[in-house]
C-alpha cells in the first residue's frame, strides 16, 4: 500500500488540475484578506468557499482522476497485490493531495496575515478542520461514484447531483419541513437533520463559533445546550466520524466485489 | 466688613471643633456601635475597627460620618446593616456582608429612606440581598463601591443598587455583580450613572423605568441575563457605554421600550443576541455607535417612529436590521457603514451609489420560523437573499439606507 500511496501521491501532486486547485484557493484567500482585512469577516467569506467549493472541487477533481486511473488500476490488479491496499492507497493519496493543496492555498495567506495572533485563531482552526474533513468525505464519495458507475458522464453527473443535493436541496427540504411542521417541537429534528449532511454539519461547527449570539436567541433548551456548551462539539465529532467512514466503506465494499 | 469675616471664620471654627470623633473597637473605650450612636452628636465621626456581628440593623437619625478602618459588619444572614434616616450622612471604607435574604422586608445592606445628601463611598457589600436601597431621597452619591450578590435565581436575589423615587443621584465607578438587577432605577430623575461595571447579573445589568432626564455614560454591561432595559422614560442620554455578551432568547444589549427624545451615542454593542431592541420609541437619535458581532444588530417594531439612525458601524452581525411590519414609519437610516454592503462608489465621495436594504429575506424567515436559524450562512440563505433583492416581496422596502458609507467610521 505504501508504494501505491507513494506513486499516486506524487502523480497527483504534479497534476496541473490539483495545482490549479491550490492556486485558486491561494488567490481567493489572498484577495479577500487584502480587500477586507478584518479576520472575522474574511473567515465568514472563506466559510462559503470551504463549505461549498471544497466539496464541489473534491468531487469533480476526484471523479476526473478516478476515471483516468480506472484502467490502470485494472491492470495493476492483474498483478499479485491486495485489492484492499490498492484502493485504499488511491483513496488516501487523492484526499491527502486535496488537503495539502487546500492547506497551502488557504493556510499560508492567513498565517502571513497573522491570524494566530488575532482573536479569530480558534475560528480559523475550525475552518481548517472543516475543510480537511470535507476533503476526506468528498474524495471518498468521488471514488465511490467512479467505481459505482462505469460511464464517465453518468458518474460526473451523479457527483454533481450529490453535491447539489447536499449543498442546496437538502436545506430546501429542511426549510419546507420546518414550515410544514412549525406547530411541532422541531429542535431535535433540526439538529439531527443537520448531522445527517456533512456540509450542514461543518456549517454548524463554524456558525457555533461565528454566530453564537444569533443561535442562542432561539428559545429552546436543546439548542442552548448544544451550542452553549461543549456537548455539541462531541456530537459534531461523532457525526464527522460516521461521515468519514460511510463513503470509504461503500467504496471499499463496491471495489472488493467489482469485476473489471 | 473685616469683622464680619472674622466672625464667620470663628463661627466656622467653632462648628468644626464641635464635631467629635468616636472610636469604636474591641479595646477602645466605646466597644459597640449602639453605644457610639447613643453618644454621638450631629456631625460627629464614628470610626470603626474590627469585626462586628449584628442582630439588627443600626438606624442613623442624625448627620454622621461613619468611617471604617478595616471594619467588617456581618449580618449573620439575619439582618441588614444600616438604615439611614437623616440628612448629611457619609458611610465610607466598610465591608458589609451576609444580610441573608428576606421575602418579608426589602432587606438591604444600606437602606436610605427620605434622606438627602447621602454619600456612600468605598464600601464593599458582599452576599447581600439588596445592596443599597434608597427611596424618596435626593442628592445621593454612590461612588467606588463593590457589590457582589448571592443570588442564583430571580426569586432569591434582589437588586444591587435600587433607587425608587429619588432625584439627583450620582452613581460613579461602582462594580455590581450577581444580583437580580445590577442597577435599578424607578421614578428617579436628573441622575448620572457613570463608569460603572455591571456584569453577570441574573436579569438586567441595568433596569430603568419612569426615570427622566438621566444620563448614563461610560458604563460596561456584560454577560447579564437580559442586558439593559430602559423603559417608559424620556430625555435620556446614553453615551460611550459598552453592552457585551448578553446572550439568550430574551437577551438584549439595550432594550428600549416607550422611550422618546433621547440620545444613544458612541456606544459599543458587541456579541449580544440582539444589539438594540426598540419598541414604541419616538424621536431617538442613534448616532455613532459600533454594533459588532451581534445576532441581530437592531430589531424595530412597527410602532417606533421618527428615529434617526446614522453614522453607525454595523459590523459582522448575523442579521443587521429586522422588522416584521411592512411600514417602517419614518425611521431614517442614512450614512451608516454596513459590513454586508456590496455596492460601489463611482464619484469617490465615500457614499455608496446603491441603497442598502439591511433587512434580508432570511431574517424574515428566521423571525417567522425561528428554528430555521440553524440554516444560517448556508447557500440556501444566500439564494433566498438574492431572490428577495431582485424581486422584493416580504421585506419592508422603506427600510433602507439610501446613503451607505463605503468605509467604517473611526470612533474614538
Amino acid at each position: 500500500m505504501r508504494k501505491i500511496l507513494q506513486y499516486g501521491f506524487i502523480d497527483l501532486l504534479r497534476s496541473k488540475w490539483m495545482m490549479g486547485y491550490g492556486i485558486v484557493f491561494f488567490c481567493l484567500t489572498s484577495t479577500i484578506l487584502y480587500l477586507i482585512g478584518d479576520f472575522k469577516q474574511v473567515i465568514i467569506s472563506m466559510m462559503y468557499l470551504v463549505l461549498y467549493l471544497i466539496p464541489l472541487l473534491s468531487v469533480i477533481l476526484g471523479i476526473m482522476y478516478g476515471y483516468q486511473i480506472r484502467e490502470y488500476i485494472a491492470w495493476v490488479l492483474s498483478h499479485p497485490v491486495s485489492r484492499k491496499n490498492v484502493f485504499m492507497g488511491y483513496y488516501l493519496s487523492l484526499s491527502l493531495v486535496l488537503i495539502i493543496y487546500f492547506l497551502i492555498g488557504m493556510g499560508i495567506p492567513f498565517l502571513i496575515a497573522g491570524v494566530l495572533h488575532s482573536t479569530s485563531a480558534d475560528a480559523f482552526a475550525f475552518l481548517l478542520i472543516a475543510g480537511i474533513v470535507l476533503c476526506f468525505i468528498f474524495s471518498g464519495i468521488a471514488l465511490w461514484v467512479v467505481f459505482g458507475f462505469d460511464h464517465k458522464l453518468l458518474g460526473l453527473g451523479m457527483g454533481l447531483l450529490i453535491w447539489l443535493g447536499m449543498a442546496v436541496l437538502y436545506d430546501v427540504f429542511f426549510l419546507i419541513a420546518v414550515i410544514a411542521y412549525q406547530d411541532y417541537p422541531l429542535e431535535i429534528f433540526a439538529i439531527v437533520a443537520s448531522m445527517l449532511n456533512p456540509v450542514d454539519l461543518s456549517r454548524i461547527l463554524l456558525i457555533a463559533h461565528l454566530d453564537l449570539s444569533a443561535l442562542l436567541g432561539y428559545t429552546g433548551a436543546v439548542i442552548k445546550s448544544f451550542f452553549g456548551t461543549n456537548g455539541g462539539l462531541i456530537w459534531i465529532c461523532a457525526g464527522y466520524l460516521i461521515w468519514l467512514i460511510i463513503p470509504v466503506w461503500r467504496y471499499m465494499h463496491i471495489t472488493s466485489k467489482k469485476d473489471f | 466688613m473685616k469683622k464680619i469675616f472674622l466672625f464667620c471664620f470663628l463661627a466656622i471654627l467653632t462648628i468644626k471643633s464641635r464635631a467629635g470623633k468616636i472610636q469604636v473597637c474591641a479595646s477602645c473605650e466605646v466597644q459597640t456601635i449602639e453605644k457610639a450612636l447613643q453618644q454621638a452628636k450631629p456631625y460627629d465621626t464614628i470610626l470603626l475597627r474590627g469585626t462586628f456581628r449584628l442582630d439588627s440593623a443600626y438606624t442613623i437619625t442624625m448627620p454622621l460620618s461613619i468611617i471604617g478602618q478595616q471594619a467588617v459588619l456581618d449580618g449573620q444572614g439575619k439582618t441588614g446593616m444600616w438604615v439611614i434616616h437623616a440628612n448629611h450622612v457619609l458611610i465610607r471604607d466598610l465591608i458589609l456582608q451576609h444580610t441573608g435574604m428576606s421575602y418579608v422586608e426589602d432587606r438591604a445592606a444600606i437602606s436610605i429612606s427620605k434622606s438627602n445628601h447621602i454619600s456612600i463611598i468605598d464600601v464593599k457589600i458582599i452576599q447581600s440581598f439588596f445592596g443599597i436601597y434608597a427611596y424618596q431621597s435626593k442628592h445621593i452619591l454612590i461612588e467606588r463601591n463593590f457589590f457582589d450578590g448571592s443570588g442564583s435565581s430571580e426569586f432569591n436575589a434582589a437588586n444591587g443598587i435600587h433607587l425608587w423615587y429619588c432625584d439627583s443621584v450620582n452613581l460613579i465607578d461602582n462594580i455590581v455583580q450577581h444580583h437580580r438587577d445590577g442597577i435599578y432605577l424607578e421614578f428617579t430623575h436628573n441622575s448620572e450613572i457613570r463608569n460603572n461595571i455591571s456584569s453577570n447579573n441574573i436579569r438586567y445589568g441595568m433596569h430603568f423605568m419612569f426615570s427622566n432626564n438621566d444620563a448614563y455614560i461610560g458604563n460596561t454591561f456584560q454577560s447579564n441575563g437580559a442586558g439593559v432595559a430602559v423603559m417608559y422614560s424620556h430625555h435620556i442620554q446614553m453615551k460611550k457605554n459598552t453592552f457585551s455578551r448578553n446572550h439568550g432568547p430574551n437577551a438584549y444589549g439595550l432594550l428600549l421600550k416607550e422611550i422618546h427624545d433621547s440620545e444613544i451615542k458612541q456606544n459599543y454593542f458587541v456579541e449580544n443576541t440582539v444589539g438594540i431592541f426598540m419598541e414604541e420609541c419616538t424621536r431617538l437619535n442613534i448616532i455613532g455607535n459600533n454594533i459588532q458581532s451581534n445576532g441581530w444588530a437592531m430589531r424595530i417594531t412597527g410602532s417606533s417612529s421618527n428615529n434617526e439612525i446614522t453614522q453607525n458601524n454595523f459590523l459582522q452581525n448575523s442579521f443587521d436590521v429586522a422588522s416584521l411590519t411592512a411600514n417602517v414609519q419614518d425611521n431614517r437610516f442614512y450614512e451608516n457603514y454596513w459590513s454586508d454592503y456590496r455596492g460601489y462608489d463611482l464619484n469617490g465621495d465615500n457614499i455608496g451609489d446603491v441603497p442598502f436594504h439591511p433587512m434580508r429575506m432570511f431574517a424574515y424567515v428566521v423571525m417567522r420560523y425561528d428554528i430555521s436559524v440553524i440554516l444560517l450562512r448556508s447557500l440556501l440563505e444566500s439564494l433566498l437573499n438574492i431572490a428577495e433583492s431582485v424581486i422584493p416581496i416580504v421585506t419592508p422596502s422603506k427600510l433602507v439606507d439610501l446613503a451607505p458609507l463605503m468605509k467604517p467610521i473611526q470612533h474614538d
